[in-house]
């Protein structure tokens, strides 16, 4: 194993927090209350046991491939030319989602804070500290995500306290009205904001203790599946299930609700801290992708090419999507991307093993 | 990164430093020949002494004692030294060397070590480095006796960090001195010093002390063989060793931890760091380091658990403000006035309308110009350099916003700025916090906000990539150690520390056993 990669339990925790949480707490409560209304936040408890399921799988494969990178394992189950293109494909639908997260993301920074900033200025700032992260490799990479991981905690707060002061509690009411196809194009909205846990499969192989993965990435899922739920819980506490569809980004509307002495605006302090938490959700894929072809190309230890290129790739990809509301539409496109590349693509390779080797066997 | 070369401990006797090119030759018996051949070396140096003698009242054997002026101490020279070899009635000269050896080893407590010297190298090294050697007619072998004596400083408060409680006593110039500082505070049997010399010119003494069975073996010998690789003429202060040990020279973060204070030095050793202590600076510092001692002062050991940890907090709060101030005025200034309170807004923003500089320019006029005061107040007898303050802070403010260059709000950021980096109750974070301002204030002139987010963001990945003897520079916050937390942004009661830190590699953890606070013990 790569030392500069290496990572403990608590940093996966906190990586696979980081890898789920990042423009979705903005415009989810949104999106899911146009399918959902008031049982907006069911959608988020049933959409958190695909990425469940998906850990479990990921955890079992790895345990029976152990002290194998993703590489080495795909071209162990798939063969050699089955797993390179696995390996280039998953690579690939990484730094594609990506994209779509960080053109999201400047489209955001520009309508709130940089109007008159160009929207290549913007992704390109960010991508500096995108790819600056990736250049110092997963030990970092796990680091970065550890201190992060408070300021998403400290930003709840700003959130929550709009909420203590203009809740309304009949907002969440009547439940059990909700029929099953609104509830199934919710939970799929949902999959979309909690992919991000199918990296497990790149990190796998870089967690110090193996027997500590499967405990460190419930946990993870479990901080991302209540940040998801306080924010659409108190959005909805405050907009309720009509209003709160008219706003694009209720994660920063609700902010606007509290008039605090002195501060005034929550956004301001709330926005300066999430600028942080959408580039840590870019660096953990971004990384991850490049490592995984750092593997493939045998450049674990001189991986910055990769990084780079990878990174001018999100960038390109970033400036191409030409709207707000063609980045939702895209959104809608890769809750099923992550489908079949973060669910369904880990759980065949699981298949394949056990078809090859047999249920009980150790890789 | 910059790769520091290694090469392995070499086994030869670690107080022999690189050699300079001199010759090894043995020297002759004579001493008219041993004259001869140091005459090169000696003779054009004025501040050498030479002092002719005959040795043994009845022997009378030609001899001749050479030590450098002002570094041995001539009265035990002559009392010591001189008086009994001429007096002293030897035997017979085939015993002379022993004889000599016994005799100056007893002639008095001044004189604290006497050994002999073969070669020329050896020799002339010996003289420079200060001790005196005697040469006897017949004889091969020099004697080299250890009188240092000269001029120093008295040890005194350190004056770049004082404090209100504890102890006053600060390093000096002279190496012995500090370390009989340190050793007088550990009177550890295991508190090991260890000596070497850097630079091939200046052979500056250079001591390293550890407590063996806390400190770790493989930080002891990673420093050792840096220390051992630095070829380089010439070391004039600590900082010049810094340097060479440092891994990253380009980052705007200090690396390695000094203090003037033997106190501090010595808690750092019962820490499980290694002291480094360079003849000629009063300084010392550690290795490992982590960014979070810059923010640990002695008095928040020696106050109150909740003084201690309100001083720390401040310290933090502090930094971020001396980061962070003058570039969060340009942000909101330039770009989100809107998230100013209206009636914040409305005075700041009626004074600035007089001002015919953007808010950018506006400060880094102001920034330059409290730097130019720093630097002159540093360099400036003590009575001038606050009249330099003054003149910059009150009279220069005042006439600035008369003439509309500046705004009261410029005046006031970039002078809380300027309180809040002083703060830092040692020097390199300080330097720190006034090289980072810099690109914050222009990120932010350039994004607002979002510049200045970023900025943090890229500060958080650096500190987080630094490393060095196997210690993360950012720790205990990333990587998480629990257990140093309550050492950290807090100082909890120090019967709760019942383990070193976690955060350096140590070879014993437990630094005390479970105490309860009344002082009872519970075991």
């Amino acid at each position: 194993m790569s030392s500069i990669h290496q990572i403990n339990g608590r940093q996966l925790t906190y990586i696979i927090t980081g890898g789920q949480v990042g423009t979705g707490l903005l415009a989810l409560p949104s999106l899911l209350s146009q399918e959902a209304g008031q049982h907006a936040w069911m959608c988020i408890l049933l959409g958190a046991l695909v990425p469940f399921i998906n850990l479990l799988v990921i955890d079992k494969l790895g345990s029976r491939h152990s002290g194998l990178n993703m590489v080495e394992m795909l071209r162990q189950i798939l063969g050699k030319v089955g797993g390179t293109i696995a390996v280039v494909a998953f690579a690939g639908y990484l730094i594609t989602s990506i994209t779509v997260l960080v053109n999201a993301f400047a489209r955001f920074i520009q309508v709130y804070m940089l109007p008159r900033t160009p929207l290549w200025v913007i992704i390109f700032l960010g991508m500096i500290c995108v790819v600056y992260a990736g250049l110092k490799g997963g030990r970092v990479v796990g680091r970065i995500n550890e201190t992060l991981f408070f300021g998403m905690v400290l930003s709840m707060f700003f959130i929550v306290i709009p909420a203590y002061y203009s809740h309304e509690f009949t907002n969440l009411l009547p439940l059990g009205e909700l029929n099953a196809s609104e509830m199934l194009r919710g939970t799929l909205l949902t999959m979309y904001t909690f992919a991000g846990v199918e990296i497990l499969l790149v990190l796998y192989s870089q967690v110090d203790k193996a027997e500590e993965v499967k405990g460190a990435a419930l946990r993870g899922l479990g901080l991302s599946t209540a940040t998801y739920l306080i924010v659409t819980i108190c959005c909805l506490l405050v907009f309720g299930p009509d209003r709160i569809v008219h706003y694009t980004w209720p994660g920063v509307s609700i902010l606007k609700v509290a008039q605090v002495p002195v501060i005034e605006r929550f956004e301001f302090y709330f926005l300066a801290i999430w600028v942080g938490i959408v580039l840590r959700r870019a660096i953990i894929p971004v990384f991850s992708s490049a490592l995984t072809l750092a593997q493939l190309f045998k450049m674990e230890e001189r991986s910055a090419p990769i990084v780079l290129a990878v990174g001018i790739i999100v960038f390109s990809g970033g400036l191409l999507v030409p709207s707000i509301a063609v980045n939702y539409i895209l959104v809608r496109y890769f809750a099923l991307a992550y489908l079949v590349m973060g669910f369904a693509f880990p759980l065949t390779l699981l298949l394949i093993s056990w078809l090859r080797q047999g249920v009980n066997a150790n890789a | 990164m910059r790769i520091i070369p290694r090469k392995p401990a070499s086994s030869k006797d670690q107080t022999q430093p690189k050699s300079a090119g001199l010759p090894e030759d043995p020297m002759p018996l004579s001493l008219k020949e041993k004259n001869e051949i140091l005459a090169p070396y000696l003779d054009k140096n004025e501040d050498i002494n030479k002092r002719d003698f005959m040795l043994g009242l009845e022997l009378k054997i030609p001899a001749r004692a050479v030590f450098l002026n002002q570094v041995v101490d001539k009265e035990t020279f002559q009392r010591h030294v001189l008086e009994p070899l001429m007096k002293y009635p030897f035997p017979v000269q085939d015993e002379l060397g022993t004889a000599l050896i016994s005799m100056l080893t007893g002639s008095g407590p001044s004189v604290s070590s006497v050994k002999t010297a073969q070669t020329l190298k050896e020799i002339i090294h010996h003289v420079f480095d200060g001790l005196l050697v005697v040469f006897v007619d017949g004889y091969r072998e020099a004697l080299v006796v250890d009188i240092h004596g000269g001029e120093f400083r008295t040890v005194d408060e350190p004056p770049g960090e004082r404090t209100t409680r504890g102890p006053r006593e600060g390093f000096i110039e002279n190496l012995d001195i500090n370390i009989s500082m340190i050793r007088r505070r550990l009177r550890d049997p295991k508190l090991v010093v260890k000596k070497t010399m850097v630079g091939r010119r200046t052979r500056t003494p250079v001591a390293y002390l550890y407590i063996e069975d806390i400190a770790s073996e493989e930080v002891v010998k990673d420093l050792r063989q840096r220390i051992d690789a630095i070829d380089v003429d010439g070391i004039m202060a600590s900082g010049y060793l810094e340097q060479f040990l440092e891994k990253s020279p380009w980052s705007a973060f200090p690396q390695i931890w000094s203090s003037e204070r033997p106190d501090r030095l010595a808690s750092k050793l019962l820490e499980g760091r290694v002291v480094v202590i360079v003849h000629g600076t009063p300084l010392a510092f550690t290795v490992p380091t982590m960014a979070l001692e810059w923010f640990q002062a002695s008095e928040d050991y020696y106050e109150r658990t909740v003084y201690g940890s309100v001083t720390r907090f401040t310290r933090f709060i502090a930094f971020f403000l001396a980061v962070s101030l003058p570039s969060l005025y340009i942000a909101l200034f330039s770009f989100h006035p809107e998230l100013v309170p209206f009636k914040l807004l409305l005075p700041v923003a009626q004074a600035r309308s007089q001002v015919p500089f953007p808010v950018i320019i506006e400060v880094l006029i102001q920034e330059f110009i409290i730097q130019l005061t720093i630097e002159s107040g540093l360099r400036l007898p003590g009575a001038i350099g606050q009249t330099v303050g003054v003149v910059a802070g009150i009279i220069l403010g005042q006439a600035a916003i008369a003439a509309n260059l500046a705004s009261p709000a410029v005046i006031i950021v970039i002078s809380v700025t300027t309180i809040a980096t002083f703060v830092m109750p040692s020097s390199g974070m300080l330097l720190a916090s006034r090289i980072l301002r810099l690109p914050l204030i222009f990120v932010c002139g350039a994004f607002g906000i979002y510049g200045f987010s970023l900025a943090w963001l890229f500060i958080v990945i650096h500190v987080s990539s630094l490393e060095d003897f196997k210690t993360p520079y950012y720790a205990p916050f990333a990587p998480l150690r629990w257990q140093d937390v309550k050492d950290a942004a807090i100082r909890a009661p120090l019967w709760m520390m019942n383990k070193r830190p976690a955060s350096i590699p140590v070879s014993n953890l437990t630094r005390q056993v479970k105490t309860h606070v009344d002082g009872q013990g519970d075991q």
